[in-house]
């Protein structure tokens, strides 16, 4: 199954809720529409037979020229034991209230990644059962991976900044 | 210094004090009736309590098992066969702070566990000494700028010892830290302990 092939059905499958495509690449992707990304992921499982999630990133897309702000969550999807298939959906989401649905009910693996994704990013995964930071102290303060994080000064009495 | 049934505090009576020379001369030795006894006389030494004492912790030095990262590496390094820490009397890392005297913090300390680091130190009992192992733990390493959770530095937390400065310090680094605890341990008082002023006489060589 080539990448053309997939992206093809996933568009005969959901129309406009792929937004974008781009199969020219090392890495062949589709962008999806936020709140859809739960039944895509569902029929690139069952009916595509991409049964491991490779990954789950958060991406931070803004620049120095700041043109673009946006958040962005990056699925790599595998399956085993062909390791052959490979294939990635994107979501591009807006700064402010990042909302992505959660894929934890199609992959279980998904349950820490977002939870990571959540804790670096700031990206909330819409219907998560326990969606609390993973890494960081459950007291932080911000999203440490977003490019304008800034690390406290103090944390719990304790210099944090060196000067 | 009254107590409840005010019965006035009665201080022991001094006697002259004796030189440590005076003691030892073999006028005084004969006074004492060692040589009847060879077994006495053979297993009688006379020192001071500091000394023994710091004899003995320095011979035992049992530090905590807690390593944070790739400096406890180098720690387990020194604690197997190669290095063997056991040498110098300080083999058995402990399980429990309870159970340690010297805290080795190896590797890069978070600000999510830094609040346990000193937990764990105020769990060990006095008297108690701390290695800051590697660059992480003595400044905050490579960390230093833009580690967003990294402590920089362990003595912002805790008072520290020695330091042993490397990324990981080699063995016999560690080691060499050991024999400074060690060599602090020397000159302890048993009735005045103000580790303080201990310090720079031992660091300076």
């Amino acid at each position: 199954m080539t990448p053309q092939d997939i992206a093809s059905k996933l568009k005969a499958k959901f129309g406009d809720k792929i937004v974008a495509e781009t199969l020219d690449v090392h890495d062949p992707f589709c962008q999806v529409d936020p709140m859809s990304i739960a039944e895509v992921c569902a029929f690139m499982k069952d009916e595509l037979g991409f049964n491991y999630l490779r990954c789950l990133s958060g991406v931070d897309y803004m620049d120095k020229k700041k043109t673009t702000d946006d958040l962005g969550v990056i699925y790599h999807l595998g399956a085993i034991p062909d390791a052959s298939l490979l294939f990635c959906l994107k979501v591009i989401l807006p700064r402010t209230g990042a909302k992505v649905a959660t894929v934890e009910n199609v992959w279980s693996t998904a349950d820490w990644h977002e939870r990571e994704a959540w804790d670096m990013f700031g990206i909330d995964f819409v219907g998560h059962h326990n969606q609390t930071r993973i890494l960081c102290a459950e007291d932080w303060v911000g999203h440490a991976l977003r490019k304008d994080y800034k690390s406290p000064d103090e944390y719990h009495g304790i210099r944090n900044n060196v000067v | 210094m009254v107590g409840p049934m005010s019965v006035p505090l009665r201080l022991p009576r001094l006697r002259k004090r004796t030189s440590p020379k005076a003691m030892a001369s073999p006028a005084n030795i004969q006074e004492i009736n060692f040589n009847t006894d060879a077994a006495t006389r053979d297993n009688v030494l006379i020192s001071s309590l500091d000394k023994v004492l710091n004899w003995t912790r320095k011979s035992s030095v049992w530090p905590m098992t807690f390593g944070l990262a790739c400096c406890a590496i180098e720690m387990m390094a020194t604690g197997a066969s190669n290095y063997d820490i056991d040498r110098f009397g300080s083999g058995p890392f402990r399980a429990t702070p309870r159970q340690a005297d010297l805290m080795i913090v190896a590797g890069t300390v978070s600000l999510k566990m830094a609040p346990r680091v000193k937990l764990l130190w105020e769990q060990m009992p006095e008297p108690k000494y701390c290695i800051a192992m590697g660059a992480c733990t003595i400044s905050g390493g490579p960390y230093i700028k833009y580690g967003y959770h990294v402590l920089k530095g362990v003595d912002r937390l805790i008072p520290v010892d020695v330091y042993i400065p490397g990324c990981p310090p080699r063995p016999e680094a560690l080691l060499e830290g050991l024999f400074r605890i060690q060599e602090k341990m020397k000159y302890e008082r048993i009735l005045d302990r103000t580790r303080e002023g201990l310090r720079p006489e031992v660091l300076v060589d």
